[in-house]
């Protein structure tokens, strides 16, 4: 019985690693269109921070930091690559390939504009492609959730 | 002997492993060495290495140019030479069609052919027009160039036409040569451009068409000759950058090295797992198994593989990405990676659980230890479930993938991989909860001897009702709720019920039926979550959209007009308005559009250049007739804030957003201007108007989905608006609308709408008064039939698989040998489904060909009233009879016309593009000016009424339909066309309609053979099958078997014949049995009587010495009486003997069955005879000690007589070996002596009574021992050579699986 004890607990370790494995939807910072409609009007905090980390993650290429800005739906646009709607897992992962193909350097915000509750940001900075320098021009839209903004549109063009 | 060689095989086997591990460790360092020499080496001799690699490619793209050149160069001079032509040109009075026919015939598909007669007019032509054609390049002598446009570029070839050296005319071939397309869409990608020359390169070039000048030293000039030997382009390769060629050789290098650690640790795990400890262990043998999988998994990612070696799609997350399990479901194909390792891990638990431990016997179980696994795995199972339910709500909503396209029949590839993966991962959640369900059973079994089947599975279940239970109240999200949960328990415990036995008895893959059971089952629990979260997903698409149309005061269109200004007047604009080819000029703002932001989103918008004096220099715009915005040339310097005004587009007014940038080159200086303008009508609410093929989008647009919305406004609770046609303004809005409180913002309802229910979302700004203004977002509900459409596809998906897998293990079974893999029933099902199969699939695929020409034909036939319609339009409404008429028809006429009439069309004039409904897919290029050269031949020359033709934009096809404008004296002056490119969403709902029709029948049809052939082959294999089955119980010794049948065909009489013969062989069987019965008493008496005789005898004699010395009065008559009296009693205790042994063969005595532990019962045994000092017991017990059910003392008395027998035939002087062994469900106990060994004459009677090769006994020790062994269901078998020994083999079966005891 000793090893049907052990083939339980083997179980019980798979079935767990399954399920931890698979974040649930508060830690992606994923909220439903019903709440979002209903805290359009909360003022927002720390908006220069959120920036301010938003650009140092573009500027380190990490869409680790990057991605826990996402909204549920991202439009992405990433030059010499597939465009159109993803949801944040698969936008995590589509920039974070671009980024290993590609670095993108001297990056900054160089005009911020809000449109009642929306925001959005460019700025520029250059693409290394097998060698080679580009000058890209790089577009984020933020999208107002709760007490905080987050990005509904990525796009290096 | 035996050791020593296996000691000797392990080590050549470590020294085989070690050798090849070092080769691998070597290779490797000799890669990461080589790699950095390389490098090294470029490094130092990158000058020469790259002028000699430039050079190389400077040949290959000089060759690749003159052989593409060559291609276009035969292709004219076949037409130009081209006997027909020739006589046709020199004599002038020959029919245009049959040149029509004849450059149709021979002109290759890639390029267009143009055919000019000797006064530079053109005759004839093929294909599209492409560029224009300058007359001015037409010279007697063949020649080549090239063209560049804004977009395309073409390779031209010149070739005259010659008849006997005087030149009658010219043929030019005009090839794709370079495209620049901004539109990157499904339809509009590299791929349809792939016959270019630069995609033969396989490399980004530029082309330079100015006289030769200084290029960049980044750049790689390459020259192009003509035919002429004249330079006719620059081709600029980028140089050659070390950066990349040193990247290049990483990348190998990379690659080779991952490989070799893959091969390195295959290597490793090989060795380890050929230890012999390792195979050993059971328990240790699972966990190295396990743990290989999921290393070997996670390896796979660290090293990237596959998709470092394959360049494939469905390794890329834009189909699939989700961060489940830390990367390994990081797109589709890694997903299924894991699905086969997860699907693995479960086979290997339960392979171990079930076979080696739960049915190998052990001592009692530990209850304790029991409870907890039982109550570990009843919250084990829903936390499987759990995870399941994550599995599927990521695939959907982490995906790109559209479940239920209803286009396609069976799934693209993508999504079929997807699909194999979900099916893999529900089969294992399947197979680990019946497995669960299953060794709980059985534990709860062996703990309280439940004997009842339906007490088990009452207690089973309600111990996995209760763990639900408990995991509903302790987990904050479960995902499926306690009813769905109790469903999946119900297919675990139906796959439980018909599976059990398999997995007891074989490895359950090789039960065909279980594998179909528990596939049926994983299908069935995938269905019902991928079908509610596709539902789900449906709905937040709507959410989504709402939350867009509701945000508060400025929208996203102010933001995205701000965006477009920024983009449109940047660096490559600015250099733009330098540019002084009018052509180039005339496409900036259309190049412009497509390189912003406007293309992606779709919007209908218009964008127009100004010069610095104020005049347009270019203008795009799509979706109406926009009138571009007066700026005044004072103002041209100062932006204009982006601003939502009225405009006039056509005879309507719209919102626009609309603002204004300069455009100033770096040095400040005023170059123009550029104004963007954004439609902010209803429909844009929807994520804009533009078709897809017009967009810069992968075809992954927010509203690309199969549902349509259809956006809706309420004003003071009625409909005040909305997009579709179908919802009748003014409509009532619903009742529980209605009743909502001020704080509700937003919900889902169902309504009828014209017969037709929707799903409807209603919502409105969170602070809005409550005055029962509402929007809704409504899209048709999906009925039973769709969902059954949907559902029959993806079974049909599956079907096809597990067939694909079902010819593979026949074909691998075959291979192997093994002929016979079906029953009768399995091969009669087979042949009835195929036999459906063949006429029902024919018939579909003629059907889908009818119902396809059909649907052209309606399609034609629309076509056809479409073009009456235009044509009676411009002639009645807007006088169009002549010529000069047509000429002053221009696109806003058309426009106007077409929206009255609902039809978008295009006229033609003198076989050009005089006026469209759609200019803006003239201006961009993607409509040809000219008429197509099929089009011209049928209608102007041949003088039909009416003409289709295929038309193409990228990969999207559609039908034209042509009608011509006649004269009132009956002469074609003009060319209508009505193209089904704008009514594609309609002719696709027929498409799905028609495809889900005539699927549904298919599948019915299907459906149906496959019942009527399961219910055939029942009938008819059933009577073979009771035939079968009780001859298999006759062979058994069983004649109570009985065949009831109530058939009265040839079955019917076989069973009947097969009842009599039993009968009569039941009469004879019984008939010898008695008479053997009869026999054997016979001679039982018959010894009896003899062994009885041998002690009565000295009784007789002695007893008659006794009288006659008590007569002769002998004088030591004491002495004597005391002899007689003990010959008396030795014989009467014989007699006695012989009574009690006749009485045991006789009669068995009552039995005690109970638990015996067959080592404990032989080491009694064996101990009781220790006393003979010459016998040697050599006892080999296999590790766990055999329990079986029986009468423990009769046991010991059978194995006492056969040691007994063992010890008289060595002469009480040997060596009794004594081995015991599990398998199959049996104990094996091996009994072998060293005695002389028994004759063979005598080995055939040994278990007869009344045998016996000794001087003393009845010969009935064996006879009882085997009737003891065969009456525990066992086997006794006795081997024997002279001179070697004698072996007795018993087998006897494990507890809980002795067969029906027999009775005496």
């Amino acid at each position: 019985m000793k090893q049907v004890t052990l083939h339980m607990i083997t179980t019980l370790i798979l079935a767990c690693s399954v399920c931890l494995s698979q974040p649930d939807e508060v830690s992606l910072n994923v909220h439903s269109q019903t709440e979002m409609l209903q805290q359009m009007d909360e003022p927002v905090d720390n908006l220069s921070k959120i920036i301010s980390e938003i650009e140092q993650a573009v500027q380190n290429n990490s869409a680790e930091k990057l991605s826990h800005y996402f909204t549920k739906k991202i439009s992405l646009s990433l030059r010499g690559t597939e465009s159109g709607m993803f949801s944040a897992n698969q936008a995590h992962y589509i920039i974070r390939d671009f980024f290993s193909k590609q670095k993108l350097t001297n990056f900054r915000f160089t005009s911020k504009g809000t449109s009642g509750d929306d925001l959005y940001a460019t700025g520029g900075g250059a693409l290394f492609i097998r060698g080679k320098r580009e000058v890209v021009q790089v577009y984020i839209g933020f999208l107002k959730s709760g007490s905080s903004y987050l990005i509904s549109q990525f796009n290096i063009y | 002997m035996s050791r020593l060689n296996l000691d000797f095989s392990l080590s050549h086997h470590r020294r085989r492993y070690g050798v090849v591990v070092i080769s691998l460790l070597l290779l490797c360092a000799f890669v990461f060495f080589g790699e950095k020499i390389l490098v090294n080496n470029l490094e130092q001799n990158w000058t020469s290495i790259k002028t000699e690699k430039e050079q190389l490619l400077i040949q290959k793209v000089q060759s690749s140019f003159q052989q593409f050149q060559s291609e276009s160069v035969e292709a004219v001079k076949q037409i130009a030479q081209h006997s027909t032509i020739v006589t046709s040109l020199s004599n002038r009075s020959t029919s245009t069609r049959i040149l029509f026919e004849q450059i149709g015939i021979l002109a290759p598909t890639e390029q267009t052919m143009e055919l000019f007669d000797s006064s530079k007019r053109l005759l004839c032509w093929n294909g599209n027009e492409g560029i224009q054609t300058d007359t001015l390049w037409l010279n007697s002598q063949p020649t080549s160039f090239v063209v560049q446009g804004p977009i395309y570029s073409f390779l031209v070839v010149v070739y005259p036409v010659l008849h006997n050296s005087t030149l009658i005319g010219y043929g030019v071939s005009k090839r794709l040569f370079d495209v620049n397309y901004p539109i990157n869409n499904r339809f509009i990608n590299a791929e349809v451009f792939s016959s270019t020359f630069t995609s033969r390169l396989g490399r980004e070039v530029q082309f330079d068409f100015s006289s030769p000048s200084k290029f960049s030293e980044e750049l790689i000039p390459v020259s192009l000759s003509g035919i002429d030997g004249t330079q006719i382009c620059t081709v600029l390769l980028p140089s050659l950058n070390l950066d990349e060629q040193e990247e290049s050789v990483n990348t190998i290098a990379r690659n080779i090295v991952h490989a070799l650690i893959l091969c390195l640790f295959l290597t490793i795990w090989m060795g380890v797992r050929s230890l012999h400890w390792l195979k050993q262990r059971n328990s240790i043998g699972l966990f190295w198994w396990l743990s290989t999988i999921w290393i070997l998994r996670y390896f796979f990612i660290w090293l990237d593989i596959p998709s470092s070696f394959f360049q494939m799609k469905i390794f890329e997350p834009t189909y699939f990405a989700s961060v489940f399990g830390f990367g390994i479901a990081k797109s589709v194909g890694d997903l299924f990676l894991t699905s086969i390792a997860l699907l693995g891990t479960i086979i290997l638990l339960v392979n171990s659980l079930v076979k080696r431990n739960l049915a190998a016997e052990k001592s009692k179980l530990n209850s304790l230890a029991a409870w907890s696994s039982i109550f570990i795995f009843s919250l084990t199972l829903p936390l499987l479930l759990r995870g399941f339910a994550a599995i599927i709500r990521s695939a959907v909503f982490d995906s790109t993938l559209s479940y239920y396209d209803p286009m396609y029949i069976l799934p693209q590839f993508p999504l079929g991989v997807m699909l194999l993966s979900l099916f893999l991962i529900s089969f294992a959640l399947i197979m680990a909860g019946v497995a669960g369900i299953s060794a709980t059973r059985l534990a709860l079994q062996r703990m309280f001897y439940l004997t009842s089947p339906l007490r088990l599975w009452v207690i089973v279940t309600g111990i996995f009702i209760a763990g639900n239970v408990l995991f509903e109240i302790l987990h904050p999200n479960p995902l499926f709720s306690l009813t769905e949960r109790f469903g999946y328990l119900a297919l675990f415990f139906f796959g439980a019920m018909n599976t059990s036995s398999s997995f007891l008895q074989k490895n359950i893959f090789f039960h065909l039926k279980s594998t179909l059971v528990l596939s049926v089952l994983s299908i069935l629990a995938l269905l019902y979550p991928l079908d509610q979260q596709t539902h789900e997903f449906d709905r937040s698409h709507a959410e989504e959209h709402a939350l867009n149309i509701i945000r508060p005061a400025d929208t996203y269109l102010k933001i995205l007009t701000r965006q477009a200004l920024q983009e449109l007047s940047n660096s490559e604009i600015i250099n733009s308005f330098r540019e002084t080819e009018p052509n180039v000029l005339k496409k900036l703002a259309f190049k412009a559009w497509a390189r912003s932001i406007l293309s992606r989103e779709g919007y209908n918008c218009s964008v127009t250049f100004y010069k610095n004096e104020g005049t347009i220099l270019s203008t795009f715009y799509l979706g109406a007739d926009w009138s571009s915005p007066n700026v005044h040339p004072d103002s041209l310097a100062y932006p204009k804030s982006v601003e939502l005004v009225e405009r006039y587009i056509g005879s309507h007014i719209v919102n626009v957003y609309e603002g204004y940038t300069p455009v100033r080159n770096k040095d400040g200086f005023l170059e123009g201007g550029v104004s963007v303008q954004i439609s902010a009508g209803a429909q844009s609410l929807l994520g804009g108007e533009t078709p897809e093929y017009f967009r810069n989008y992968s075809g992954n647009d927010f509203i690309s989905h199969v549902r349509q919305f259809t956006f809706s406004e309420y004003a003071n609770a009625k409909l005040a608006f909305s997009s579709s046609e179908t919802f009748p303004l003014g409509n009532e809005l619903p009742a529980q609308v209605k009743n909502q409180t001020q704080h509700q913002t937003n919900f889902w309802i169902d309504e009828q709408i014209n017969n037709q229910t929707y799903e409807t979302y209603f919502f409105r700004p969170i602070d809005s008064p409550n005055d029962n203004s509402w929007y809704s977002l409504s899209m048709k509900k999906l009925d039973a039939g769709w969902h059954l459409f949907n559902v029959l596809r993806i079974v049909l998906f599956y079907s096809c698989c597990l067939f694909v897998l079902f010819l593979v293990y026949v074909f691998v079974s075959f291979v192997r040998g093994n002929r016979s893999l079906f029953s009768f029933r399995t091969k009669l099902i087979v042949t009835f489904f195929v036999v459906a199969l063949i006429p029902t699939a024919i018939l579909a695929y003629y059907n889908r060909q009818y119902a396809v020409e059909r649907a052209e034909q309606s399609i034609i036939e629309q076509l056809k009233r479409e073009t009456i319609t235009i044509t009676s339009a411009l002639q009645r409404q807007w006088a169009i009879f002549t010529p000069f008429d047509l000429e002053t028809f221009n696109d806003r006429h058309a426009i106007t016309v077409a929206n009255d009439v609902q039809i978008d069309f295009t006229v033609f004039a003198d076989a050009y593009e005089s006026a469209s409904s759609k200019p803006e897919l003239f201006r961009a290029e993607l409509f040809d000016r000219r008429m197509n050269s099929d089009v011209y031949s049928n209608i102007i020359l041949q003088q039909k009424g009416f003409y289709t033709n295929v038309q193409s934009i990228g990969t999207l096809q559609y039908i034209v339909g042509y009608r011509p404008l006649l004269t009132e004296a009956g002469l074609t002056f003009g060319i209508v066309a009505v193209p089904t490119l704008f009514r594609l969403q309609e002719i696709d709902e027929e498409i799905v309609q028609r495809n889900a029709f005539l699927f549904g029948a298919f599948m019915f049809a299907m459906l149906v053979a496959l019942v009527v052939g399961f219910v055939s082959s029942h009938q008819i294999s059933s009577p073979l099958h009771r035939l079968l089955q009780a001859t298999k119980k006759i062979g058994a010794g069983d004649f109570d078997v009985q065949i009831r049948s109530n058939r009265t065909d040839e079955f019917g009489e076989l069973e009947q014949s097969f009842e009599t013969m039993l009968h009569n062989l039941k009469q004879s069987q019984e008939e010898i049995i008695k008479a053997q019965r009869e026999l054997a008493w016979k001679e039982m008496a018959k010894q009896v009587a003899h062994e009885i005789k041998n002690p009565l005898t000295p009784m007789k004699l002695s007893i008659q010495h006794l009288r006659q010395a008590y007569i002769d009065r002998v004088g030591d008559f004491d002495k004597l009486l005391q002899q007689v009296s003990g010959t008396i009693l030795e014989q009467i205790e014989t007699l006695s003997r012989i009574a009690s042994e006749f009485s045991h063969f006789g009669r068995m005595p009552e039995r005690k069955i109970g638990q015996c532990e067959l080592h404990a019962l032989l080491l009694d045994v064996t101990n009781l005879y220790k006393e003979h000092t010459g016998v040697v017991f050599d006892l080999q017990f296999c590790p766990n000690s055999p329990i079986i059910s029986a009468d423990k003392e009769e046991l010991r008395r059978a194995f006492m007589n056969i040691i007994k027998n063992s010890i008289q035939a060595m002469n009480e002087r040997g060596t009794i070996a004594v081995r015991t062994h599990i398998a199959n469900l049996m104990a094996d106990i091996r009994f072998h002596d060293t005695g002389p060994g028994i004759a063979e004459a005598a080995r055939e009677h040994l278990f007869e009574p009344n045998f016996s090769t000794k001087t003393d006994g009845m010969g009935l020790g064996l006879a009882i021992v085997k009737k003891t062994i065969d009456d525990l269901g066992g086997t006794i078998v006795v081997e024997s050579e002279t001179g070697s020994g004698t072996t007795v083999t018993i087998q006897l079966p494990l507890i809980h699986h002795q067969p029906e005891r027999k009775n005496d």
